[in-house]
């Protein structure tokens, strides 16, 4: 059966990594066609790497701080107007459903002349305040937001 | 060669506290670690604008994360951890195609090396260059691997028996022919 592991391959891999060889690594690696391979391929890997590392310069760590504090700054502002957004969620349900009771309220009352009449209306006249009350609400919400949205977009990208 | 000494050195400083870390402690972080994450990215990818984006990308990932207190080591394997997910994404949403282009001035060596490396290097798949690299290069053990690559560590030894065996006949088949 064919092996795929050897107990010396990281001796192998460490001594490519730190050091030279022992005669009686070398003697090993000779007689051992996985530490052959792992030689093999060790090799060619850290020459290339050392020259990869020598090459080539990564971009400059004040740059890349710079960009990560602007990242946290919008996801902190995205944390802090999620309230808001949840407020103006519940808004419109507020709204739809005002406006649904309304409808529904002159519907029953027969026809849209209790409208001109106010027919009955004022025993309902407390409901229709807090309707336009919950309006309001809806506006003023959406306006802080549309205000929120604008702030997070006023941030430079870098 | 061994850069995990100076790591250690410049990284004691994350451990102080739980708190975010500073500039200054970003700077030594970086200086420690970014060359050699950056060359694992080129040796993956073979394209320096996609290493030098998926670098970025990956400290600005751990500093808005904001981990734990780690040591220099382990700081290191989680850096190469969080690089190794974003070039995997990549691949998954068909951004790249690895090792499309390698950039002038990678093997200078000598010529027969180059044709070597170059022919291995494309033959390989983007995770046996993975395991390769991270094996062989950052000197990481197979739990260590499994933990950088979302593997177990039982396929990580069939996957890198696998890509070593392919490796080294590609190289050994190169040499032989000249």
């Amino acid at each position: 059966m064919n092996r795929i592991l050897c107990e010396r391959e990281s001796d192998v891999v460490e001594t490519l990594r730190r050091g030279s060889f022992s005669d009686e690594l070398r003697g090993h690696v000779r007689s051992c066609s996985i530490c052959t391979e792992t030689q093999v391929v060790a090799e060619m890997l850290l020459q290339t790497a050392s020259l990869l590392r020598v090459e080539h310069e990564p971009s400059a760590a004040g740059l890349v701080w710079r960009l990560a504090q602007v990242r946290k700054n919008e996801i902190a502002l995205k944390r802090a107007t999620r309230p808001l957004i949840v407020m103006r969620a519940m808004s419109a349900v507020y709204v739809v459903f005002s406006a649904a009771w309304l409808l529904h309220y002159f519907w029953r009352s027969g026809s849209m002349e209790s409208i001109s009449g106010w027919n009955g209306f004022l025993d309902e006249t407390a409901w229709f305040g807090v309707a336009i009350a919950v309006l309001a609400m809806a506006i003023g919400a959406w306006y802080l937001l549309r205000d929120g949205g604008h702030s997070v977009e006023g941030i430079p990208s870098t | 060669m061994d850069e995990s000494f100076s790591v250690a050195g410049t990284l004691s400083l994350v451990d102080k506290e739980a708190t975010a870390m500073d500039e200054q402690e970003f700077r030594a972080l970086h200086d420690a670690t970014a060359r050699p994450i950056l060359a694992y990215l080129l040796g993956v990818m073979g394209r320096r604008d996609v290493a030098e984006d998926v670098l970025q990308e990956t400290y600005c990932r751990f500093l808005v994360r904001q981990p734990a207190p780690m040591d220099a080591n382990e700081t290191r394997r989680y850096l190469f951890r969080i690089a190794t997910n974003l070039l995997r994404d990549r691949w998954r949403k068909g951004d790249d195609e690895p090792w499309q282009e390698v950039s002038e001035g990678w093997f200078s060596v000598d010529v027969d090396t180059q044709m070597d490396v170059r022919a291995a290097m494309r033959a390989l798949k983007p995770r046996e260059r993975e395991l390769l690299w991270l094996a062989y290069v950052e000197g990481m053990n197979h739990a260590e691997i499994a933990a950088a690559t979302g593997l177990s560590a039982l396929s990580v030894r069939m996957l890198l028996f696998r890509a070593r065996r392919k490796a080294a006949g590609l190289l050994l088949a190169e040499r032989s022919t000249r």
